[in-house]
């Protein structure tokens, strides 16, 4: 018996730290579905909910929608403040987030153990009764109109804004970004109630649970937040937008600091488990500014940059585009633009090799691995799998499926998925004297002329 | 006796399971420290070097120990044919400078034979690196380019941290950041100089969390840092008190890329800390309440009661230098809100906190706050380490770290208040007003 105790002890002081979570799917009593990680070790317990919702683009002049309905909300319940509200959940430890975007509007909450049940009694206040005073909507219309305007004072913030528009177009999606401040004042309370009228609804609820407490005990935390909701709402479809990439250099002219390079175009990858292939690629391409190809080459050969970044962004969901950007020293923007070029047509025309693919792997496997140690970022990858329709076992699966990446389907992928040159280019410069710009302007509001 | 083994083995079974199994840092040798976690965890290492740009010539912050951090990170030296920041290809590496601490950071994948291949590996640059480093003029002067981008990224292009900046060095002229031209002007041979003073193997910690026995731990460190020879190391300019004059200084600048006009009021004065731990606990449960928004905090007093502000008032208070604090506020004026109103209104509060207090029961509360979550990161290794960290790097004592817990526990209402009347008493002052350029 003790050499059998002695043998569990053992085995439990050096269990793994990422046994494979076990997804399940469960109903609350209510009859809501969710998925399910139950993570015994875990101190605190996260709750994801998110429901398909387009209303800021599909609305007309309502794209602010998505900025200032979860923000008020967020004011808290009828007769509590939002300061009392906030204060209430830092001394039960816990954190909670509402907020919307084009496709989705979705939240979280999360908590010790023991004290969820009393942030979940928080969190459906809010839900089901909220006050939406009426002067905090007015406050923050002023407020995110300000912060947009202070936003394009600021060049990193301008580049982006302005390749966006290139990318999306002029429409709904770009004007969700909140780079013209009029849009704030183009929304009243009633339209937000209506927001919560039509959206947050049993109906396309989706809900991810994850920590410590088992399937049946936290069904009855989800049901206490969500089986109150009306049964059905009004959700408009989702129109998504043509993406483009021009391929021209279009520099805006302005005293800055350092000149903001901003360069990339849309791709044709698929949301699917296999876009881990495309991320690694694009690390090789822009992951760390001292050893990636674009920071050895911008940072470290010409000491032009602090950090220099390349991501696949999702600007629309179900799409991804390639992004990268820098903040350079005005003097060398010309040399950093080049570097920037011919890298990109290097990694395009021979793509990435063994000795770059391998340690990326080996990254990205830890970088899963530690995900999965907590409560939080599980339910966060359970909500982003929902979302996209992707497998309930792709968390479990996917340090094996990484593993597997050979370099010759990378490099397909980065022959086939990703943009071949030129990109589309943004500087926010002193001076396009010398850099060999397609167009030329003042202002953001100029952008039109250089599509 | 096999009844008693079963029930010891038992008990360590379920404390192996239960879901509050602590964790916790072990000190394994003079300077050496362990986060001990689970197989299949990455292993992180941090050397932190106790001496910051507060420690460089006359006190005064110029950019020399931040330089030499850079420098050490891309040096190709005898030991690696790669930067440092490319020690292990699927790994990570940074480092950060205060004012009183440098520190090298590193994280790696874990490995099917543990980390003690990496840890030695480690171990061993860290240990050359006290003695010296290595880098070409030709590097060091592209290092120097990249130590200017950073400065102009996270200082120069934003309007409100250049303007923070140059309020400091109007409240500590001898001691504050320096400008980008002091930056642009520090050399290599500053940096080498710095090195030689501050890089002694008595003046650095190691932290370590990893899945690695105590053991194996020590014995790496000790074969890597045998050879190195403690050296006396001066004395710390930040130990020296800054003259408070009671003077005042009222700065104001329109800028063309501001929208919204901030306000920022900074205090030199003097407390007396019998017991710095005791003292930093106050301010801890202090700084708790002016962080928040609970009745009578910043956020109470002026943006819900008053509306002069916009957003979360910032607050922080500063040790200086033993018995010398600063204290700053900073906020950003509701729309059509005059700045100078916003201003007058924290002096106000500032002034009031001796009268004012604290209610007692909020007190309470906030300890409450503090013990609960230290409680929680009790059971998380990675909590743990980044606590660790941030205590080696602040040098406090380490021996004070497990006592934190009591030493918040014995934080009285009278302590609080002993702090709120030194913040409110005569001091030296600085306020700064950054507005939008009028068209």
């Amino acid at each position: 018996m003790i050499r059998a105790l002695l043998a569990l002890v053992l085995v439990a002081g050096v269990a793994p730290a990422s046994a494979e979570p076990m997804v399940t799917r469960q109903t609350t009593p209510s009859g809501l579905e969710f998925r399910h990680v139950h993570m015994p070790s875990e101190s605190q317990q996260a709750i994801g909910f998110a429901w398909k919702d387009g209303t800021a683009v599909a609305r007309p002049g309502k794209e602010a929608l998505a900025a200032l309905a979860p923000a008020l909300m967020l004011e808290g319940p009828k007769g509590v403040t939002r300061s009392a509200m906030l204060e209430d959940l830092r001394d039960l430890q816990a954190a909670m987030g509402l907020s919307a975007g084009s496709s989705f509007a979705q939240g979280s909450l999360s908590a010790p153990r023991a004290k969820l049940a009393a942030a979940a009694g928080i969190l459906a206040r809010v839900l089901a009764d909220p006050a939406l005073p009426e002067d905090k909507l007015r406050q923050a219309q002023r407020s995110f109109a300000l912060a947009s305007q202070q936003a394009e004072q600021n060049a990193e913030a301008l580049g982006l804004r302005l390749f966006q528009r290139l990318v999306l177009g002029e429409g709904p999606h770009w004007r969700l970004g909140g780079a013209d401040p009029a849009i704030y004042e183009r929304i009243d309370k009633a339209d937000i109630e209506a927001w919560r009228r039509d959206v947050l609804v049993r109906e396309g609820l989706m809900l991810v649970a994850a920590g410590p407490m088992a399937a049946a005990e936290i069904a009855g935390v989800l049901d206490s937040v969500f089986a109150g909701l009306p049964q059905s709402g009004r959700v408009p479809a989702v129109a998504k937008p043509a993406l483009r990439s021009s391929g021209k250099l279009v520099v805006l002219e302005k005293a800055v600091v350092q000149t903001v390079i901003v360069a990339g175009a849309p791709t044709t990858l698929a949301v699917t488990p296999d876009l881990v292939r495309a991320e690694l690629a694009v690390e090789v391409l822009g992951r760390g500014s001292a050893a990636s190809r674009l920071g050895r080459a911008v940072r470290g050969r010409l000491g032009a940059t602090y950090g220099i970044s390349a991501v696949l962004q999702a600007s629309v969901a179900g799409t991804r585009t390639l992004l990268i950007r820098t903040p350079v020293a005005n003097d060398k923007a010309k040399a950093a633009l080049e570097a920037i070029r011919e890298e990109y047509a290097l990694f395009a025309a021979e793509g990435v090799t063994e000795e770059e693919i391998e340690p990326l792997k080996t990254a990205a496997i830890a970088r899963h691995q530690e995900r999965l140690r907590r409560a939080g970022a599980v339910a966060g990858a359970l909500l982003g799998l929902a979302l996209n329709n992707r497998p309930d076992d792709e968390l479990a699966t996917q340090e094996a499926r990484i593993r597997a990446i050979s370099r010759a389907a990378v490099n397909e992928d980065i022959r086939n998925r990703l943009p071949k040159p030129p990109l589309t280019i943004v500087m926010v410069a002193p001076s396009a004297q010398g850099l060999g710009a397609d167009c030329v302007i003042r202002a953001l509001a100029e952008i039109a002329r250089c599509e | 006796m096999a009844h008693r083994l079963a029930a010891l083995l038992v008990a360590a079974l379920l404390a192996s399971l239960a879901p509050g199994a602590r964790a916790a840092e072990e000190r394994i040798g003079e300077r050496v420290f362990l986060v001990r976690d689970k197989p299949g965890t990455a292993t992180h290492f941090h050397m932190i070097v106790n001496a910051g740009c507060g420690d460089e010539a006359d006190g005064r912050c110029r950019g020399v120990a931040h330089y030499l951090e850079h420098l050490v990170l891309v040096g190709r030296n005898p030991e690696h044919k790669d930067a440092a920041l490319r020690l292990f290809a699927d790994g990570s590496a940074n480092g950060w400078t205060s004012s009183r601490a440098t520190a090298y950071l590193h994280t790696i994948p874990p490995r099917a034979n543990g980390p003690q291949a990496d840890l030695e590996r480690l171990f061993n640059f860290y240990a050359a690196r006290l003695k010296d480093f290595h880098i070409s003029d030709e590097e060091a002067a592209r290092e120097h380019n990249v130590v200017l981008q950073e400065h102009d990224w996270r200082v120069a292009s934003r309007p409100f941290v250049r303007f923070a900046r140059m309020l400091d060095r109007a409240l500590l002229p001898d001691r504050a950041a320096g400008s980008r031209e002091e930056v642009a002007a520090v050399t290599l041979a500053d940096a080498r100089a710095f090195h030689r003073t501050w890089y002694a193997v008595n003046n650095v910690s190691f932290a370590v969390k990893g899945d690695i026995e105590p053991a194996a731990l020590k014995a790496i460190a000790e074969r890597a840092l045998a050879d190195l020879t403690p050296r006396t190391l001066p004395r710390r300019a930040l130990l020296r008190p800054p003259e408070i004059t009671l003077a005042r200084t009222d700065i104001r600048e329109a800028e063309a890329t501001v929208t919204r006009p901030g306000v920022i009021f900074l205090k030199l004065v003097r407390i007396e800390e019998p017991d710095a731990v005791a003292g930093r606990a106050a301010r801890t449960v202090l700084t708790g309440f002016l962080r928040s928004r609970l009745p009578g905090s910043p956020h109470d007093v002026l943006v819900e009661q008053e509306k002069l502000a916009a957003g979360q008032p910032g607050v922080s208070i500063d040790r200086v230098a033993p018995n010398v604090f600063k204290l700053t506020v900073n906020a950003g004026a509701a729309p059509d809100v005059a700045p100078e109103r916003l201003l007058a209104a924290i002096e106000r509060y500032v002034q009031g906190l001796a009268s004012t207090g604290i209610p007692d029961a909020t007190i309470g509360r906030l300890k409450t706050r503090i013990a609960d979550a230290r409680a929680s990161a009790d059971q998380d290794p990675a909590q743990v380490y980044a606590r660790l960290v941030g205590w080696l790097g602040s040098g406090t004592p380490y021996g004070e770290l497990a006592a934190w817990p009591q030493r918040i526990a014995a934080v009285a209402p009278g302590d609080v208040e002993r702090v709120l009347k030194g913040l409110a008493a005569p001091g030296r002052i600085v306020t700064g007003i950054l507005a939008p350029a009028q068209p």
